[in-house]
């Protein structure tokens, strides 16, 4: 973003960056709300302390908040040793001065920190599995495909960029396909939309692939060359034919062969796969299944083509230099805070340091984070508004915004490095995490000379070997220090172990207990459990562009153009129940009750409703109360979207 | 078209709302009403009909229904057609706001008088887009200049807007893509049109 | 001017104005056979005019700057109407002014009725708008046929026999409340399926028939049986009701009402295909 200030120290314009390749000069809501949220006149601009009566926060100077925070984290861990508080940061705002809070830690004799991710790394091992690294192509080369597929993925509302390019590859010709149990702004563009159950993908893409190879429109060429345990995966398509799919999806035989043939058919092809195809169980099979049907057609190294999830050209940063890691660390499923906040033993729980995350309004059973919160003996919680999670704490210190620090920025779409500038000062007493590390470690004592003193050269020095020199530029404009060409893969080289696609992997048996080759396995809460006789709705909770989760949910600018806050539900499981547009409903399963408007909308299909996650601002449904706790079945993700409800009129 | 105004792709527009932040940020309007506005057409997902978006502000009509009836004369058109209003003219009467049949002109309770889009005549002037324009990150908002010529496919009105008072408004709207929305959108103009 | 029917102050002021102008058109357009009688139609006429227009001004964003108004004139009906309005009132107070001599002049006194007439039409012109749709056609002349019924029934009310013999009345209540009739029936047509209702119809049939009783029958009835207190407070009354109701009635084009009438028809179309 290139911003401009006014002659007071405000914003004065925001616009996007031409220099940077991907996004080629273009902002988006998020980028142009910051405006409003910076000096928004719910900013938090001092520490403050709870009241210990009648509710409510008091502001309390700096000095007075970190002495109390520091005689209380002392004698926690006096009585019960350094992992008895919890270190928690959630993802609200990125760069690599982030890790520093690890300074303190360390120091501090060690934390229970949270492993495993609540947005995409089953996805992330499925292609590192199967592809060797997540890598992909250049998002500019999106648009020389001719036939786009996107599987679980909403980039008209979670990536407007690349929805962009999409476009404009459609406007050359390309055939735009969505694979998505919903109708979205996506799915209204598109050629081609089937709408699978959800948790059935991986049937789905072993159908696809089972009808484009007995078509043999399969790339046998590539395949002889570069796959791995084909021959293994070539038999287990011979369980899925399309009556079997069409049965387990919920789709039409004849879409399932039309989808298959039209993506066999065009080249190139681009599949471009979600989250939200990963938020279940068998996430990490299903995103193999997905994933590797560009192999199976060749649609691999070539401009136009491949298999799109993440990027991670960008994250070549060094580490942090850090104190030594103790002996009292420790680490639980972030998926699982909850539970851990209410059954973790030897020690337990008994603190929290909260910071860049909302975990009372996102994570798996969010009411049970906040009840387990309130047991504790000291919640501290770090944030420019007062979020749900910051009304649990005793302290909630202010945070900084993105312009009122340096910091280094990587992505997840594009191979570009990025310096942020700091283009204002903190207003009021806000001072960035960094600075509140180093001044609590001085008042433990402890070594400060881990925290920058000039950000910009210590900055400097994480950039990876041989590109030291590259930070001048860097401050000028993104950066690509990867080395590598716009084509992933062109080079047909893959970091797997046999240096090809993995058809089958037993890394993938080894590492998780999965099937070598995937396969598909229904949902322990799906559609055709037990529990699916009680409560017969699948509950989707997606993302929406006017946030990014919850954040910007509360600007009186993004209220006004938001989407509604409704349940969407189709006709036929509304009028089954007796609702109708507009009613108010309560959503509920046996770990909570929600209450909301609901939206009949023919575009959801049958025994699906979907509510948009991250509101959590004046009484709002919390979507989160019903979703579980669970852990995908590989590398340690989030099961947000295996979630059985019903839904009555109220 | 005759006059500087807009054109609106409605297979690009994703109802996103960033032109109605730009705006608000270009012309400091932090706490008034926006000038621009976004309008879902069927957000229900009504299989009857195509879903689309009508991102609106000022269409600086041929034939301004607001210059016409202000009478205070605060209104006035430029050459390349773009309608500006004169705060310092105005009386408050909000006349404007009746005779304008775009919902265009916004009263502000605390200055007294109204508001509205001016094309960003000041960036148009040193060979900027408008705010809104820049911003779109879809790019389907566009700004037209005055005699522009457009493709054939452009339309004047689409379901949903039309011009009931002769004010010829320098707007155009390009109809949506996709091989769904294609049909949807054909049978919705034709059931409009009977 | 928002669209709700809770905007009073224009209610006040077009009442007023009306009352007030069809007042000093009845006044002044007869010969003077009962000139005190005449006289205080025209003082109350520009004592109603001129109150009128005070509350418009206060409804006005910035009343310091009303004066600006004038600008518009060959451009803006809003323009014509208060320029025909100081004329009226200025007029009016010249004829007045001419009471002491003991009569009033042909010449001056039809001037001043023209020009009042003139503002009455004008009034409905304000309000010819293509966006708004209820507000056309036989509305336009409603303020004209109600200022000079209320002006008739006025003077009838205070006047002496000459005046009642020679009154218009019984023939402009009767034109009003066909001219209202007509629009009502033109409402009550265009509210088809399609529309979104703003009133609902039992509403909208219940309080017009309310108004022709109270505005049209009602006075002329208490005119006949010689009651003229009660008469002059029916058509004031009515005439609030009838202002009143017109702006409850105003159905304004929008981009919103436009989308709403389409997603209506897709609703619809699906329905029956």
């Amino acid at each position: 973003m290139l911003v401009t200030l006014d002659e007071h120290g405000g914003i004065a314009r925001i616009e996007g960056d031409p220099s940077n390749p991907a996004t080629g000069g273009h902002v988006c809501l998020k980028g142009l709300g910051y405006a409003r949220r910076v000096g928004y006149r719910d900013r938090l601009l001092t520490p403050m302390r709870r009241r210990r009566s009648g509710g409510g926060f008091d502001p309390i100077a700096w000095d007075e908040v970190l002495g109390a925070i520091s005689e209380r984290l002392t004698r926690i861990r006096a009585t019960n040793g350094p992992s008895s508080v919890l270190y928690y940061e959630g993802s609200g705002s990125h760069g690599a001065l982030g890790g520093l809070s690890m300074a303190f830690w360390r120091q501090f004799g060690g934390c229970t920190t949270t492993y495993g991710d609540l947005c995409w790394p089953a996805g992330l091992e499925a292609t590192r599995l199967t592809y060797g690294a997540n890598i992909h192509n250049h998002p500019r080369l999106t648009r020389d495909s001719r036939f786009i597929l996107i599987w679980g993925h909403n980039p008209a509302e979670t990536n407007i960029h690349q929805w962009r390019l999409i476009l404009d590859a459609q406007d050359r010709g390309a055939i735009v396909a969505v694979v998505d149990p919903r109708s979205t702004d996506t799915t209204d563009a598109a050629d081609i939309h089937v709408q699978p159950r959800p948790g059935t993908d991986a049937a789905l893409a072993l159908g696809l692939a089972r009808i484009i190879v007995d078509a043999g429109l399969h790339d046998t060429a590539f395949l002889g060359a570069h796959a791995a345990g084909f021959e293994q995966y070539r038999a287990r398509l011979a369980d899925y034919p399309v009556e079997r799919v069409a049965d387990i999806t919920g789709i039409d035989p004849a879409a399932i062969h039309g989808l298959a043939l039209a993506y066999g058919r065009t080249r190139p092809a681009l599949l471009i796969a979600g989250f939200g195809l990963q938020r279940h169980h068998r996430a990490g099979q299903a995103m193999r299944a997905v994933a590797l049907l560009p192999a199976v057609t060749g649609n691999v190294g070539v401009a136009g083509g491949g298999w799109q999830y993440a990027n991670l050209a960008s994250h070549c940063l060094r580490e942090l230099p850090l104190p030594p890691e103790p002996d009292g660390m420790r680490a639980v499923p972030v998926s699982q805070v909850a539970r851990h906040l209410e059954t973790l033993t030897d020690p337990p729980i008994r603190a929290a340091w909260i910071e860049r995350g909302n975990p009372c309004s996102q994570n798996p059973a969010a009411p049970r984070v906040r009840t387990g919160l309130a047991s504790l003996d000291l919640v501290v919680v770090v944030d420019q508004f007062m979020t749900p999670t910051a009304e649990c704490a005793d302290f909630v210190l202010p945070a900084k915004t993105l312009f009122e620090e340096e910091d280094l920025v990587t992505a997840y779409w594009h191979p570009y490095l990025q310096w942020r500038a700091k283009i204002v000062e903190p207003p009021g007493q806000v001072k960035p995490e960094s600075e509140i590390w180093r001044l609590l470690c001085e008042r433990f004592g402890y070594d400060a000379t881990w925290f920058p003193v000039d950000k910009i050269a210590y900055l400097r020095q994480l950039l990876p070997a041989g590109h030291e020199s590259a930070f001048e530029a860097l401050m000028e404009r993104p950066l690509d220090l990867s080395g590598r060409g716009d084509v992933a893969f062109a080079d047909r080289r893959f970091p797997t172990p046999s240096g090809k696609v993995q058809f089958a992997s037993d890394e993938a048996a080894e590492r998780w207990g999965v099937g070598a080759v995937p396969e598909y396995a229904p949902l322990d809460e799906g559609h055709s459990s037990a529990l699916a006789s009680r409560l017969p709705l699948q509950l989707l909770s997606c993302k929406t562009r006017d946030r990014i989760h919850s954040q910007f949910g509360n600007l009186d600018w993004v209220r006004e153009v938001e989407r509604p806050h409704v349940l969407d539900i189709s006709p036929q499981d509304g009028s089954a129940r007796g609702i109708t547009d507009g009613a108010r409903v309560a959503v509920w399963n046996d770990r909570g009750r929600i209450e909301l408007e609901a939206r009949v909308t023919p575009g959801i299909r049958p025994g699906v409703v979907h509510i948009l996650e991250g509101w959590c601002h004046e009484g709002d449904p919390d979507v989160n109360a019903l979703t579980a706790e669970g852990v995908t079945d590989m590398n340690h993700g989030a099961t947000f979207y295996e979630c059985l409800v019903d839904v009555e009129r109220i | 078209m005759s006059g500087a105004g807009f054109l609106v792709d409605l297979h690009r527009c994703v109802g996103c709302g960033s032109c109605v932040l730009a705006c608000r940020i270009e012309n400091g309007r932090a706490d008034e009403l926006a000038w621009r506005r976004v309008l879902p057409l069927n957000l229900r997902r009504h299989p009857g009909g195509p879903t689309y978006f009508l991102s609106v502000a000022c269409h600086h009509c041929g034939e301004p229904a607001c210059l016409r009836g202000c009478p205070s004369r605060a209104y006035e058109q430029r050459a390349d057609g773009v309608v500006v209003h004169h705060e310092d003219r105005c009386l408050g009467c909000r006349y404007c706001e009746m005779t304008c049949p775009f919902g265009t002109p916004k009263y502000d309770e605390r200055l007294g008088v109204v508001s509205k889009c001016h094309l960003c005549a000041d960036r148009l002037d040193q060979g900027l887009a408008p705010a809104c324009v820049a911003a779109c990150p879809t790019e389907a908002l566009r700004y037209q200049g005055p005699g522009a010529v457009m493709g054939a496919d452009a339309r004047a009105g689409v379901p949903g807007f039309v011009d009931p008072a002769g004010c010829r408004p320098n707007i155009r709207f390009a109809p949506p893509k996709g091989a769904r929305r294609v049909v949807l959108f054909a049978a919705l103009e034709k059931m409009v049109r009977r | 001017m928002s669209q709700s029917s809770g905007n009073m102050p224009l209610v006040w002021f077009t009442s007023l104005a009306v009352a007030g102008g069809g007042m000093i058109a009845s006044s002044a357009w007869r010969a003077p056979s009962d000139l005190s009688s005449q006289a205080v139609g025209l003082a109350f006429g520009t004592i109603a005019l001129c109150t009128g227009i005070l509350v418009s001004l206060s409804h006005l964003g910035r009343t310091s700057r009303a004066p600006l108004a004038v600008r518009g004139v060959g451009r803006s009906a809003l323009s014509h109407e208060i320029v025909l309005a100081g004329a009226t009132v200025a007029a009016a107070l010249a004829l007045l002014a001419t009471y002491w001599q003991g009569s009033f002049s042909a010449w001056p006194r039809l001037a001043v009725a023209a020009t009042a007439t003139l503002f009455l039409l004008s009034i409905g012109r304000v309000y010819h708008l293509g966006g708004q749709r209820t507000w056309r056609g036989a509305a336009v002349l409603m303020p004209l046929t109600a200022g000079l019924a209320c002006g008739e029934v006025f003077l009838q009310a205070i006047g002496n026999a000459s005046i009642r013999e020679d009154s218009l009345a019984y023939w402009i209540v009767p034109i009003d409340a066909l001219v209202f009739t007509v629009r009502w029936w033109t409402l009550a047509r265009n509210t088809s399926a399609l529309m979104p209702q703003r009133v609902d119809a039992s509403r909208l049939h219940n309080l017009s028939a309310a108004r022709l009783l109270i505005f049209d029958a009602v006075p002329l009835v208490l005119l006949d049986m010689h009651v003229a207190g009660p008469a002059i407070v029916a058509v004031a009354l009515g005439l609030a009701l009838d202002r009143w109701l017109f702006y409850a009635l105003a159905d304004q084009h929008t981009i919103e009402v436009e989308i709403a009438r389409v997603e209506a028809m897709i609703e619809r179309g699906s329905r029956i295909g």
